[in-house]
């Protein structure tokens, strides 16, 4: 089932935090994991990725370095700062909450729910 | 159309849409090693290298959207604040030169004019792209060495140092400013020698000396003292970010258990020249021979007042009897004739431009962007502490300037240099990590694979 992108949109950062918190990654990386991990229900644009990342790091959430990677190529590796990954927990408080309360509503409401 | 012209055209319609140039080539790499990255994958489940090429460009999302997107964040930080309290500093130092030079009597050549020199040095070096520095980092510690060995060997001795002399008065300055820009020198010594572990710290202890040697010959004891803290807190900085590939640890008790050492053997061996040292230069001990200037401030800043004019101490005629009173002493004039109120703005605004510039300095992304930034903020704080020292009553070490505040044309402009590099740093410093500079193009020129030499010559 496909699932409606401005759903999507509103956690891109939340889930690109998440997979930082497990370990270091470069663009490519995150985005195969992500598609992997949710069974291609994320699979998100890299032209999409790479505004987030920057925006990201220019707010110091993420820190950035360069590694030789074996085909001459150069990797731009991502590191969450501990900035990051506070903001990484108030997000995923802020969504449990709100899906809490969306499940509530779309299985009739608290108080149906209580009766 | 070939594979990487592909690639290559959809880079640059990604960055077209980027205004700021600097950001392209980091934003290029990025994109140009994820296509290949995506491209591969999509070989390897089967792809030909045409339809991989397209789909994986395809997957990347429309250029001119991505692009529009990289331009809202990347904007180089204009450093407001830094350069506010900049024009604060040359603003105090502008008032303080017309007043000092229109109430007391004596000839001088102190022009306006030369501020706004300083003040197109300073802008210049702002926006001169400071990774060149990175680039020429060797190059440039020769230089500064050779200038320095020239300047000590063919220069003069006037009052027991060394000057430099080019053409009119105006022009000379005394050879211990050097030990402004040397601490920048040795920096990007130590940028040049990444990686080499044991070998670079020796030689990072090597290309140390030669200054401080010129620095004990000048002689300028104040330069010496900083530059040789200033290069000791960079190469401590080197260490803890493992800039020789050594752990931090071990790295920092290599540096600092000789130094220590070196610092308690030299006060052992000239504990009475240093004690001599302290209680000729504090005149609120000893009021003839050395201490006699110190003494003479002491005076003054006794008779002075917190806001207005102090009276003069009864022995003295005249304020202009203290000497060097337009240059060394300027600020003990202007707390006489404005009040100690002066002293505390100008200590605020160094303090402020201070912690700013420190703080600045050591979140910078790359080290070559703390490896320039930081010795020049630490010059700057060295250079007013040792200043501010003197001007109440505390000459333990020989004259340096107060940037852009006392008078000398010289090292306003030495000074405008090092802060307009600064501030280029703080300026552009986030797009850079220390491997941009060196990236390789992804197909390189030449290859050899399986005995065969490959020359690509469309990359």
């Amino acid at each position: 089932m496909s699932i409606d992108k401005s759903l999507i949109t509103g956690s891109t950062t939340t889930l690109i935090l998440k997979l930082l918190e497990e370990k270091n990654m470069y663009g490519y990386e995150m985005i195969d994991t992500l598609s992997k991990k949710s069974d291609h229900t994320f699979d998100l644009k890299a032209g999409t990725l790479y505004p987030i990342l920057h925006g990201l790091e220019k707010n110091a959430l993420v820190e950035s370095y360069e590694e030789k990677a074996g085909n001459e190529r150069t990797r731009k590796y991502y590191h969450i700062t501990p900035k990051g990954k506070k903001m990484l927990q108030e997000k995923q408080a802020q969504w449990i909450e709100y899906s809490n309360a969306v499940n509530k509503v779309l299985s009739g409401g608290a108080t149906y729910a209580r009766a | 159309m070939q594979e990487p012209e592909t690639i290559k055209k959809y880079v640059d319609d990604v960055c077209q849409q980027i205004r700021w140039r600097k950001v392209h080539p980091v934003v290029t790499s990025e994109i140009e090693n994820h296509i290949y990255d995506q491209r591969d994958a999509y070989i390897a489940s089967g792809s030909d290298i045409k339809t991989a090429t397209d789909n994986a460009v395809l997957q990347m999302g429309d250029a001119v959207v991505v692009g529009r997107e990289l331009d809202k964040t990347h904007k180089p930080q204009c450093q407001w604040t830094m350069l506010s309290l900049t024009a604060v500093l040359m603003g105090i130092g502008l008032l303080m030169n017309l007043f000092i030079f229109s109430s007391v009597d004596r000839y001088s050549n102190f022009h306006p004019v030369f501020f706004i020199v300083a003040i197109a040095i300073m802008f210049a070096c702002y926006y001169i792209d400071f990774t060149v520095l990175g680039k020429y980092a060797m190059h440039i510690y020769i230089f500064v060495l050779i200038l320095s060995m020239l300047s000590f060997l063919f220069t003069t001795r006037h009052n027991g140092a060394h000057w430099i002399a080019i053409g009119p008065l105006a022009f000379a300055f005394p050879l211990s400013y050097l030990s402004l820009i040397f601490p920048l020198a040795y920096a990007l010594l130590i940028y040049t020698l990444r990686s080499k572990g044991l070998q670079g710290i020796l030689l990072c202890g090597v290309g140390y000396l030669p200054f401080a040697i010129i620095l004990l010959l000048i002689p300028s004891l104040s330069g010496f003292i900083l530059y040789t803290f200033t290069s000791l807190i960079v190469l401590c900085f080197a260490m803890y970010k493992q800039w020789f590939g050594i752990d931090k640890k071990l790295g920092l008790t290599i540096v600092l258990v000789p130094t220590f050492l070196c610092i308690a053997f030299f006060i052992i061996t000239n504990i009475s020249n240093i004690a001599r040292v302290i209680y000729n230069g504090n005149g609120f001990v000893i009021s003839n021979g050395n201490g006699f200037v110190s003494s003479l401030i002491r005076d003054l800043l006794s008779q002075s007042v917190f806001i207005g004019k102090g009276t003069l101490p009864e022995h003295m005629e005249n304020i202009s009897l203290l000497p060097e009173i337009t240059t060394d002493y300027s600020l003990v004039y202007i707390i006489h004739e404005v009040g100690f109120i002066a002293l505390f703005a100008i200590i605020c605004v160094v303090l402020l431009f201070a912690v700013s510039g420190v703080y600045k300095a050591l979140k910078q992304k790359s080290v070559l962007g703390t490896l320039v930034s930081l010795p020049i903020i630490l010059t700057f704080i060295f250079q007013s502490a040792f200043y501010i020292l003197n001007n109440t009553g505390y000459s333990l070490v020989s004259y340096l300037p107060l940037p852009f505040i006392s008078y000398g044309n010289t090292s306003l402009f030495i000074n405008a240099a090092l802060i307009g590099f600064m501030l280029s740093v703080f300026r552009t410093g986030k797009i850079y990590t220390d491997r941009t500079t060196s990236t390789k193009s992804l197909n390189p020129f030449i290859t050899y694979t399986d005995g065969k030499v490959i020359i690509t010559l469309k990359r």
